[in-house]
């Protein structure tokens, strides 16, 4: 598993460096001392993992994330901050308390999902279902696969994204959603949403040749009729 | 202490005293009863007479007290100290006695007159009822006033506790704001990984840590320190700050000698130092600056703790430092009132923090 250390302090990172030796499978591709760096590190090794320290002068840690399209998956680093930690009590996301106990970071890595290294290569330009976007809420944050997102909604510049009882918003616009979502599994229902198709619960013709669907959080959303065309071309229904 | 004692409820709190006051109201007038008629039969009076007026002595007294009783609360006399009190006591015990020396006396010729065995009235009997009937109400004020001041004793008592341990948790909390802790777990976790390479410098590290906390856990027990102690505590600080940021981090500290002497509340520059590093250079990328100047002019003494980087608005100040900051304000007014001025300003690319303590001559 390929991974970055993220953190502006060089002791910090060569303990954490050290602490890695004993566990081989982690393969340090390279340290980054800010998220400037970070960014583009990012961009050109496409590492499995970050290691990521949540204080740092520029951007933070979150707001590194934040600004990736795809989030690898994260382990947190932080010496104190009780604000942070409670934004982890929401979900799985692990976070390691500064110094570092090696027993704690081999649980952090045993929970870490081994991810098929091998990204077909046709479909690269569209998000994967397997993929990740981090999320922040105020206090909460998520890591969030895009196949279990269940549908994204306008809310001015921002997008709101459904998934299990939550609905956060993201800093990204609708249709540049659009344009990175894979066409097979997600469909522009209308101006407002965008549904995942797999999440489709039950589909009714409504009037004025619209359609009505019924996603799996018995949330209603229409399908316009321009776009209730193309949704039954899809389906082939 | 027990939490629980201490928070029962006003109105509960008063149902309790009123259940309290008419037992004691009733087994004392019960008793009174008992010694009147016992008295009376002693004294030979025929036993009607005896039993009626010791029957209407009880009820009578037991309305004028209940009746007096809620003249002394209406007027809140338990408020007033003690020996404010004793002169309305008197006043009191008067004005209740003569009335029910005068209703008793009216209900003792009378039935004596119904049952057909009149006596005079003498002054000197009137008298004598008089004193008797001052005496049990003076004594029934004695009894009510002394259960409330040692009600109220208890009470306060039990305030000062509580006064004391919210002090206590105040300078608790006091502590806890001087430590940061994003500081000492960063540290140690600096500490943890210099011993890799540099182990004479790890172990210094460990002796500076160690001489900061020591400094910031004492500092509440002494009001001021010499300025040299507070400078190597905040160098310290610094050193350790730098296996942090190493080169983004660049310290100076200059002070003159005669200022060396003088004294500061202590922890004070420590916190300014530490405000500088954790919202200025932590902040910048690029890293920064941070100059400690001391000099003495004229006849005061002038600190100054510089940075790079800018001000928070004042509601980030707030939750950010505010603890510390106003910490400094608190002390510096307590221990010199307006002869130190104390304050933070932007001036260009610099955080500026300046104290200025007028000394004493």
């Amino acid at each position: 598993m390929k991974a970055l250390i993220i953190e502006d302090s060089r002791l910090a990172r060569l303990e954490l460096k050290a602490l890695l030796e004993a566990h081989p499978e982690i393969e340090i591709l390279g340290e980054a001392e800010n998220a400037e760096v970070a960014e583009r590190m990012i961009e050109e090794l496409d590492p499995d993992l970050l290691f990521l320290d949540i204080n740092m002068p520029g951007k933070n840690g979150f707001e590194l994330l934040e600004s990736l399209e795809i989030a690898p998956q994260v382990i947190f680093t932080t010496a104190y901050d009780e604000f942070a930690i409670k934004s982890f009590e929401f979900n799985a996301l692990d976070y390691l308390l500064k110094p570092i106990k090696e027993d704690r970071l081999a649980k952090a890595i045993s929970k870490l999902e081994l991810r098929s290294s091998s990204v077909p290569s046709n479909s690269a330009d569209y998000l994967q279902g397997d993929q990740q976007v981090f999320v922040k809420d105020g206090e909460k944050c998520w890591l969030v696969k895009i196949e279990d997102i269940r549908s994204f909604e306008v809310c001015g510049n921002y997008s709101r994204v459904y998934f299990d009882q939550h609905k956060p918003m993201i800093l990204r616009s609708l249709n540049q959603l659009e344009e990175r979502l894979d066409p097979e599994h997600f469909f522009r229902a209308n101006r407002q949403e965008i549904i995942n198709l797999k999440k489709i619960q039950k589909i009714e013709p409504w009037f004025n040749g619209r359609l009505k669907v019924w996603l799996d959080d018995q949330r209603e959303i229409e399908v316009s009729r321009r776009q209730a065309v193309r949704f039954k071309e899809l389906l082939s229904l | 202490m027990d939490q629980g004692a201490l928070n029962i409820r006003p109105e509960e709190a008063r149902e309790e005293e009123n259940r309290r006051f008419w037992v004691a109201q009733l087994v004392g007038w019960i008793g009174f009863f008992a010694l009147a008629l016992t008295f009376n039969v002693l004294r030979g009076a025929p036993i009607l007479i005896s039993v009626a007026s010791a029957v209407f002595a009880f009820l009578s007294g037991f309305a004028l007290s209940s009746a007096y009783r809620n003249y002394i609360k209406s007027k809140r006399w338990i408020e007033r100290p003690p020996f404010q009190i004793l002169l309305p006591a008197i006043l009191g015990s008067f004005c209740v006695s003569i009335v029910w020396t005068a209703s008793f006396l009216s209900f003792y010729y009378a039935s004596l007159y119904i049952l057909n065995e009149p006596e005079n009235f003498t002054w000197s009997n009137a008298l004598a009822q008089w004193i008797n009937t001052f005496v049990v109400i003076f004594l029934w004020n004695i009894l009510y006033f002394s259960y409330h001041f040692i009600q109220i004793g208890q009470a306060s008592r039990v305030e000062k506790y509580k006064l004391e341990a919210e002090a206590k948790t105040a300078q608790l909390n006091l502590l806890k704001a001087q430590i940061n802790p994003h500081f000492m777990f960063n540290a140690l976790n600096n500490i943890r990984a210099l011993t890799l390479e540099d182990v004479p410098r790890s172990r210094e590290m460990i002796t500076h840590l160690s001489d900061i906390l020591r400094y910031s856990m004492n500092y509440l027990k002494t009001q001021e320190v010499e300025l040299k102690q507070e400078l190597e505590i905040v160098e310290q600080f610094l050193e350790l700050c730098d296996i942090q940021f190493e080169d983004r981090l660049r310290y100076r500290i200059t002070a003159s000698e005669e200022s060396l002497n003088a004294l500061v509340p202590p922890m004070t520059l420590q916190i300014l130092a530490e405000n500088s590093v954790k919202h200025g250079i932590a902040h910048l990328p690029q890293g920064g600056d941070v100059i400690i100047t001391a000099k003495s002019e004229d006849t005061a003494l002038h600190l100054e703790v510089k940075n790079s980087g800018r001000l928070r608005s004042p509601e980030r100040t707030k939750e950010n430092n505010g603890i510390g900051v106003e910490n400094i304000h608190r002390r510096l007014k307590l221990i010199h009132g307006d002869r130190a001025s104390f304050s933070i300003r932007q001036q260009g690319e610099w955080v500026i923090a300046s104290i200025i303590i007028q000394q004493k001559s």
